[in-house]
């Protein structure tokens, strides 16, 4: 049997309509049809200090294998090597100075090395900060110390911006669209939310009700496909 | 492992001198005493000046990385921020300066009286074995590492003079012999009774804490009663 254009479109719908279905646990993923996307994207607790959900239609930035800066919703964040990442593995850009650029997080080095770092967390103002012990050399005492490494980017892009997926849960956006960049409590984003998960934007049941019609639809096209074939084979025998 | 009260020690001796070069009061703490694996002496020694410490005893290494350094040597300029990491001629001399002055703390370290600070820059720090960090909170914010060939040993070395003890005040006694008595003149001894000692002039001992230092003849010197010495004790020695 050939596929024609219209079987192909179809068989194209049901793959990307599979795609939602499979991201919808997935944290922080977008739906690619609006048809599905949830009313409102909900959190749930983590125990990971590192774990944030970012405030509604922000976006954590990070960077891709190209070197480009991409934008998620997941917030599952963790520390690999001293550096702050994101549940693939890329660094997460934030910054470490008021003035100065975005750039992935990194915990002292040193401090890192000699394990000193402890009880690393984010904080709701998009801080990565941890702690470590310091001895005053008069007293003796060992004190706890607050190290601040910098502070998570958030993003925001114009509303109704139709952003591109780079893979599961990371996208970029339309060229020419331009996010604005700040960070939580900064005034123009509201806080994190510490120690939550962000959920998928993607309503589970929706999308297996859509990926189905795809499917009932993909069967018509190919049972009128089917017929049409039986009847042009029928002309034919009729014609010899 | 350095006992951290050494390292206290250091720490507070480096305060003092960064105090008089700078100029103002030094705030600064440290990081307890560690052995780093290899992976962590690597990234202690990542990009960091290090200077090499000689002495008798054991070698020292003072740490200094690019940011640190340039604060250092911002700081002796009464400055509380560098503009850049890259040290300018200057800048380096008032670094090198700076980490002599340092070095000169180590003795408790490194042995005292024989310490040659040949400072060097080196990148080598396979040998060393213990590492502590300085933490200077103010009026700049830099942290010095420093490193030890080996932990010092306990050295026993008379550090107190009998001279140094010539200016303390010491309360002397006078144990005068008494006699022999019968126990039944002791028993009925009340208030007012006189108790005739042995016949002659009475014998004394010069005591201290407790101990005889010497002996003699006790009587009366001008207005003052005295002890003319005739002879001196050990201190184990009781008078016969």
């Amino acid at each position: 049997m050939t596929i024609n254009a219209a079987m192909q479109d179809a068989l194209d719908r049901i793959a990307a309509r599979a795609q939602d279905v499979q991201r919808a646990y997935t944290p922080g993923a977008l739906a690619q049809f609006g048809d599905v996307a949830s009313e409102h994207a909900s959190s749930r607790p983590a125990l990971n200090p590192l774990s944030v959900a970012p405030p509604p239609d922000a976006y954590f930035l990070s960077t891709d294998a190209r070197g480009r800066t991409v934008y998620t919703r997941d917030g599952c964040f963790r520390i690999a090597n001293g550096t702050l990442v994101g549940s693939d593995g890329a660094p997460v850009l934030g910054r470490v100075s008021r003035s100065g650029a975005n750039t992935a997080l990194r915990i002292d080095p040193v401090d890192d090395a000699l394990g000193r770092a402890s009880d690393v967390r984010v904080e709701r103002d998009g801080t990565l900060a941890y702690d470590r012990v310091v001895v005053d050399p008069r007293s003796g005492v060992r004190e706890r110390e607050r190290v601040a490494v910098g502070q998570l980017a958030l993003a925001r892009f114009p509303a109704a911006t139709k952003l591109v997926a780079v893979d599961a849960d990371h996208y970029l956006p339309p060229p020419g669209t331009v996010p604005h960049v700040g960070s939580a409590g900064d005034g123009n984003f509201a806080g994190l939310e510490p120690m939550r998960q962000t959920g998928s934007g993607i309503d589970f049941d929706r999308s297996l009700e859509r990926l189905e019609e795809a499917y009932l639809a993909f069967d018509a096209l190919q049972s009128a496909h089917r017929a049409q074939g039986e009847l042009g084979k029928t002309a034919m025998d009729l014609l010899k | 492992m350095l006992p951290l009260s050494a390292a206290c020690l250091v720490a507070s001796a480096v305060r003092e001198t960064l105090t008089g070069l700078f100029g103002e009061a030094v705030s600064l703490r440290l990081f307890e005493p560690v052995i780093p694996t290899p992976e962590a002496w690597r990234a202690i020694a990542a990009d960091a000046t290090i200077y090499r410490v000689r002495s008798s005893s054991a070698d020292a290494a003072i740490i200094v990385r690019p940011r640190d350094a340039a604060v250092l040597a911002a700081a002796a300029f009464g400055e509380c921020d560098a503009r850049s990491d890259v040290l300018s001629v200057l800048e380096r001399t008032v670094l090198e300066r700076t980490v002599r002055a340092i070095a000169a703390q180590f003795a408790p370290l490194c042995g005292a009286g024989t310490l040659e600070t040949t400072i060097q820059s080196d990148r080598d720090v396979a040998g060393f074995v213990t590492f502590f960090e300085l933490s200077i909170d103010g009026p700049a914010r830099a942290r010095i590492g420093v490193a030890l060939s080996r932990d010092p040993v306990p050295e026993a070395k008379p550090e107190i003079t009998i001279e140094d003890l010539f200016g303390l005040p010491v309360e002397l006694a006078v144990r005068i012999d008494a006699g022999v008595h019968p126990a039944a003149v002791l028993g009925s001894l009340e208030p007012g009774d006189v108790l005739w000692l042995p016949g002659g002039t009475p014998r004394g001992t010069l005591r201290a804490a407790g101990r005889p230092l010497a002996a003699g003849e006790c009587g009366v010197h001008g207005r003052y009663y005295a002890l003319a010495l005739d002879r001196t004790l050990t201190g184990r020695d009781e008078p016969v």
